[in-house]
This record gives C-alpha cells, sequence and structure tokens, in this order.
C-alpha cells in the first residue's frame, strides 16, 4: 500500500515542482527590482519560472514583496483564496518577513505570516535575484520531500487562518487570530 | 503673516482675485497637547502667483473646527481630508470629508502627539471598496481613487528622533526618486544646523539627481508603452535603465537603497575613472534612446491614440496645485530648479521645453526631451569635477557639540514628478516635533477625479499611465 502511495507522490511531484508558474504581488521596491533583473540579466524561465502578469486563477506559487499595510491585507487573501490547490508561497524582502525598517508604524502589518501560510522566507533589502533562484530550489525539494495526504495537516502548522470559502474570509473576528486556538 | 481663524476665508478670497492662483501646500502641526486655550493646532497655506511669481505664507491657529477652502482652491479638498484623517479637525462645508489614507473604522488621529502606538496593525481591520468607476456605456461618467494601500506612517515615525536617524527612511518614500527625496530632507536639516556644503559636494549631488532623473523617465517610458500594446520596447528601455542602476552600483554599493548623502556632503568621493565612465556613457546613450523612441513617434497608432486625450490646460492644473511636466506641457515654463535655485544650479546652463497642447503625446515628448537635458547637465557637472578633482568634498563637523541656528526649514526640490517640499521642525533638544512632506502624486491623482470622466475604458490606462503617479509617493 505503501509502495503505491509512494510512487503517486513521485509523479504528482514531479509535475508540481518542475512547472512553477509565478504570480507576483508587487507593491513596493522590492518589486522593481525583481522586475528589473528579470528582464535583462537573468532568465528564469529556464528554470520553469515565467513572472509574467499570470491571473491567480492559473498561478502555483505566489512570490509576495513590498509593505503590507492593514488596507491591503483583505486583498491578498482574496487573491490567494483565488489560488487553486496545490499552491505555494514565496515571502520576499524583510518587509514582507516581518515588517522590515517599520518597525513602529500604526499601520504596517509585522510579517505575511500573520495572514497568509508562507512556505519561504527571503530576507533582504532588496535581496538580490541569485537569492530568489536558490529560494526557488529550496521549494522544489519541499515539494520533493512531501505527500499528498498530508496537505491539511501542513496547513494547520501556521499562525494563521485559512478558510474554506470566500465568504467565510470576509467574516473574520479579531478572536479568530488567536495563536494555539 | 498671522490671521486669526475667522478672517481666513475673506483673506483667501481677496488674495486669489489678485492673482494668487494656486495653493501650493498645506501643512498643520500639533503644537502641545496640554494646551488649555484655542491654540492647539497650527495651519500654513502657501499660495503662488504665476504672473508675479510671487510666493506668499499665511497661518493660522485652530482647535477643533475650520472653514474650508475647497470651494476656491481645489487641491484643498484633498489636503484637508489628510489633516481631518491624521489630526481630527473638522472643516465647514467640505463636499465629502472622510477618511483618506487609513481603513474607516481605524479609531484615533495618528499625528496627534498624545496618540501611542500600541501594538502594531491588526490585520483584519476590513476596508471600504476600491476605487470605484459609473460607467454609461463605454465612457467612465464619474471616478473616485482610493489611497491608502500603501501609507507607512513616515510621518510619524519622525517623531522624537535624532535629525540623523531619520535619513534612510527619506529614501523610502518613492523608490523611483529616492536621491531627490533624500536631498530635500538633508538640505532642510542642514538649513536647521546652518551648515552650506563645499561645491565639490554641491557638484556631486547634482550629477546623482540628474542621473536618477533618467532611470526614473525610462521607467515611466517602459510601462507607458507598454500600456499601449507595445509590449517589446519595454525589455530594451528597461536594460537600458540597468546600465544607469549600474553606475549606481559603482559609486555608492547599492542599486536602489543607496543613502549616498551625509550631513554636510557625501560619503564618497566620485573617482576620475567612474567619471570618464559616465562621460562615455552619456555619448552613445542619446543614439540608444533614439532608437527606441523613433518606433514609438512614427508610429501612427502611437501618435492617434495619444493625441487629443487627456488634455490639461493651465486653468484647470493650477487650481489643483499641478507642478512638474504635467503643467509644462501646456505653455508654462515653471521649473523650480530656475525658479528658486538651490545648489549649484545657477551656474549651470540649461533651458526648460515646453509645448503647446497639453495632451498624453505632449507630454511624453517633454520627458524624453527632459532626458537630453539632464544628459547635457550631468556633462556639465562631470566635466567641473575632473577639472577640480583635488579639492576636498566633505566638510569637518563635530555632530555632538554642533548647535542649532534656526528652530523650522523648508526646501523645495524639483523632482521627476513634480515639486517637492520638505518643512522639518525641531525642538530645543535636538529632536524632530514636525515632518511634512508634500509629494506631488498626491495632487495628480486628485486630478484623475476631474480628468477621466468624458474618456473610454480602453484609453483609461493611457491616460492614468501619461500623468506618472507613484503611489507610494502619493500615500507616504
Amino acid at each position: 500500500m505503501n509502495v503505491i502511495i509512494s510512487t503517486i507522490d513521485r509523479i504528482l511531484n514531479f509535475g508540481k515542482a518542475n512547472s512553477l508558474q509565478g504570480l507576483l504581488f508587487g507593491s513596493s521596491c522590492c518589486s522593481v527590482e525583481l522586475s528589473q533583473r528579470a528582464f535583462s540579466d537573468y532568465d528564469f524561465s529556464s528554470y520553469g519560472l515565467e513572472i509574467s502578469n499570470v491571473s491567480p486563477k492559473e498561478a502555483d506559487l505566489l512570490i509576495c514583496t513590498g509593505v503590507i499595510t492593514a488596507k491591503m491585507a483583505p486583498k491578498l487573501q482574496k487573491i490567494y483564496q483565488q489560488m487553486p490547490e496545490p499552491k505555494y508561497i514565496i515571502a520576499f524582502g524583510s518587509c514582507a518577513v516581518s515588517g522590515g525598517s517599520f518597525y513602529n508604524s500604526y499601520n504596517v502589518i509585522q510579517g505575511i505570516d500573520k495572514v497568509l501560510p508562507v512556505d519561504i522566507y527571503l530576507p533582504g533589502c532588496p535581496p538580490k535575484p541569485e537569492e530568489l533562484i536558490k529560494a526557488v530550489a529550496k521549494l522544489k525539494k519541499g515539494i520533493h520531500d512531501s505527500s499528498f495526504l498530508n496537505r491539511k495537516e501542513e496547513l494547520k502548522r501556521h499562525n494563521c487562518i485559512i478558510t474554506d470559502s470566500l465568504k467565510d474570509a470576509n467574516n473574520l473576528q479579531a478572536d479568530d487570530f488567536e495563536v494555539n486556538k | 503673516m498671522k490671521i486669526s481663524s475667522n478672517e481666513l476665508f475673506e483673506t483667501l478670497k481677496k488674495l486669489k482675485k489678485n492673482g494668487f492662483v494656486a495653493l501650493i501646500s498645506l501643512i498643520a502641526e500639533d503644537l502641545d497637547p496640554n494646551q488649555a486655550d484655542d491654540n492647539r493646532f497650527l495651519l500654513t497655506y502657501t499660495l503662488y502667483n504665476p504672473v508675479n511669481k510671487e510666493f506668499r505664507e499665511i497661518e493660522t491657529y485652530a482647535n477643533d473646527e475650520l472653514t474650508s477652502v475647497s470651494s476656491l482652491y481645489k487641491s484643498a479638498n484633498y489636503d484637508e481630508r489628510e489633516i481631518y484623517d491624521l489630526f481630527g479637525i473638522k472643516f465647514k462645508n467640505h463636499p465629502n470629508l472622510t477618511r483618506i489614507f487609513l481603513p474607516k473604522n481605524f479609531e484615533g488621529n495618528p499625528l496627534k502627539n498624545d496618540f501611542k502606538i500600541n501594538q502594531a496593525a491588526h490585520p483584519v481591520i476590513q476596508a471600504a471598496e476600491e476605487f470605484s468607476a459609473k460607467f454609461e456605456g463605454e465612457i467612465i461618467s464619474k471616478y473616485t481613487p482610493n489611497l491608502g494601500f500603501q501609507h507607512k506612517g513616515l510621518e510619524k515615525s519622525a517623531y522624537n528622533k535624532a535629525l540623523g536617524e531619520y535619513i534612510p527612511y527619506a529614501g523610502k518614500i518613492d523608490f523611483l526618486s529616492e536621491f531627490f527625496y533624500a536631498e530635500a530632507y538633508i538640505s532642510a536639516a542642514e538649513g536647521i544646523f546652518g551648515i552650506i556644503p563645499l561645491k565639490n559636494a554641491q557638484y556631486t549631488r547634482v550629477l546623482m539627481m540628474e542621473l536618477n532623473r533618467i532611470s526614473s523617465h525610462l521607467h515611466w517610458l517602459g510601462h507607458f508603452a507598454q500600456s499601449l500594446g507595445f509590449k517589446s520596447q519595454i525589455y530594451q528601455i528597461f536594460s537600458l535603465r540597468n546600465e544607469v542602476l549600474n553606475i549606481f552600483e559603482k559609486i555608492t554599493g547599492s542599486r536602489i537603497a543607496c543613502n549616498y548623502y551625509v550631513l554636510g556632503g557625501v560619503k564618497e568621493k566620485i573617482s576620475n575613472e567612474i567619471l570618464n565612465y559616465i562621460l562615455d556613457f552619456t555619448k552613445d546613450f542619446n543614439k540608444k534612446l533614439c532608437n527606441l523612441t523613433n518606433c514609438l513617434t512614427k508610429n501612427s497608432i502611437f501618435t492617434d491614440r495619444t493625441k487629443g486625450l487627456g488634455v490639461i490646460t493651465s486653468e484647470i492644473a493650477l487650481p489643483y496645485s499641478i507642478t512638474g511636466v504635467n503643467l509644462r506641457a501646456n505653455g508654462l515654463p515653471l521649473d523650480f530648479r530656475k525658479e528658486k535655485p538651490y545648489l549649484v544650479y545657477n551656474e549651470l546652463e540649461f533651458s526648460i521645453p515646453t509645448t503647446f497642447e497639453g495632451d498624453c503625446y505632449s507630454r511624453y515628448k517633454l520627458r524624453t526631451d527632459e532626458i537630453n537635458i539632464s544628459l547635457n547637465l550631468i556633462n556639465q557637472c562631470a566635466d567641473w569635477l575632473l577639472a577640480n578633482s583635488n579639492e576636498e568634498i566633505n566638510l569637518d563637523i563635530d555632530l555632538e557639540n554642533i548647535k542649532q541656528k534656526e528652530e523650522k526649514a523648508i526646501s523645495w526640490v524639483e523632482s521627476p514628478r513634480g515639486l517637492i517640499l520638505c518643512y522639518l521642525k525641531t525642538d530645543d533638544n535636538g529632536k524632530i516635533k514636525r515632518l511634512k512632506w508634500r509629494t506631488p502624486s498626491f495632487y495628480a491623482v486628485q486630478l484623475l477625479e476631474k480628468i477621466a470622466p468624458g474618456c473610454t475604458l480602453a484609453d483609461f490606462n493611457t491616460l492614468y499611465n501619461s500623468l506618472d503617479i507613484s503611489l507610494s509617493e502619493a500615500d507616504r
């Protein structure tokens, strides 16, 4: 029985890992640096990762850059809900990882992982494009090691709430965001 | 000139009849939270007369309520909404007094001095709807923008900081025109201490700013062409822009967040090798740029789509307090490098181009002309620096024992998008009490409310891109 599951895993992970299509959600300085480099010097499409204006319904990797404010967070959740499974997230830049240099601001959320389940954290201000390639390589390794049966348990380990539908996402209350619930 | 709040509306009405047509900035400040009488907030109005080229400042005190001047000056609409959002002052007779940056159920007014930040922002505060546009068929009939998605609170984070601590934050307001904001902050801080940098440092600062102007205009050009459907130009334009960012990396060590300016000068001298590299770079640049722009100007699809679209006349632009290329496209040559010269601009030779139609095509033409003028200025600065390379670049400043000469300072800088104004006020210990940025994109967003009705949906993207709006600059 385990042999069947592991061979199914190998086939599925091979497909998931080698054909990542990225959706760039950029709102600040990091996005300019990323798109600038992606155009001229480095060739991201050879890694299977074309950063282009793909709609969320066709993407499986969300690269989230820039500062996220309290007004922007519900929009980000809606974009994430529109992506079909399986989906992965990279938090790009130190403002997305933990709030960055805006540590004492009244409007900046200290990291995306209060809102979404993040897989890879990539600090830097801004990070170099070679580091993005390394992050994608680590993500691929992680995909190869995972199994399709464990997906829901993986999501529960994150400190955020994942709802099953868009209607539930709009009705969240402040109590739902407590840790260790 | 200080007047009482009852006389405010009438003095401004008289001044408007005498020719003071534009309200350049409205600055509010919290003086003392414990004050018992009615003088808690101080407001400063700056007016401009384009015929005499005269500026005038008017100050009033306020406590809770004031009359609104948005019926006289249209740009006061957004200014007063911002003051209502961040300070809590209410304005009578305002058409739409609602919050502009913060979410609608946010409690409190952050820029009051007794507002304490208990915790960082909670992500569950729900936002109202985004920008909404009403259509009749294909044509827009009403458009309301929604700001505040990138409001990082950069004015509040300056409160109670030392003057040198805030320098890296000044570059984060707008990632495309970073050297302009750094220059505006540094020259305001130097004005408080009474420092004048040496000539060598002044020429270096002008050189970096003009390089930044080129990279900002190229970024605009790539996105403008892409919005019209020319999807291959953007790759080549961005590889040209990459060469400018490589020059930044040679001089300062990083491409985007450079932090090159220091009180009294710059961090390091530019060596002669790099100056010769810059001079070689400017020789070939014009040819490469002409190859790219000829594809656009000689293309009838481009010209048919942009000519006659989004005309901004100076009767519309001046009440909305628009400066920069958007104003010069209709014949008024207002450039703050010549009106209020700062650094060494009064020693350099350059001209101010203008066009007369005021539509999207003339704005495109003006920005490509400005790139050539910047190249000329870069050549002049690099020649001067090569000829005087043996002089010193930085003043010797004893930062611990330096004393403040003045209490407040204002600096004016002309950026690729318009006029930047930095208002800086410190207290006796040397900590910042109030820092206010007047950014040009804030007013360009309000102008869209007036121009967008009457435009079809397919042309709206072109119109939006031709104004060169940077949202992180509008929200601060």
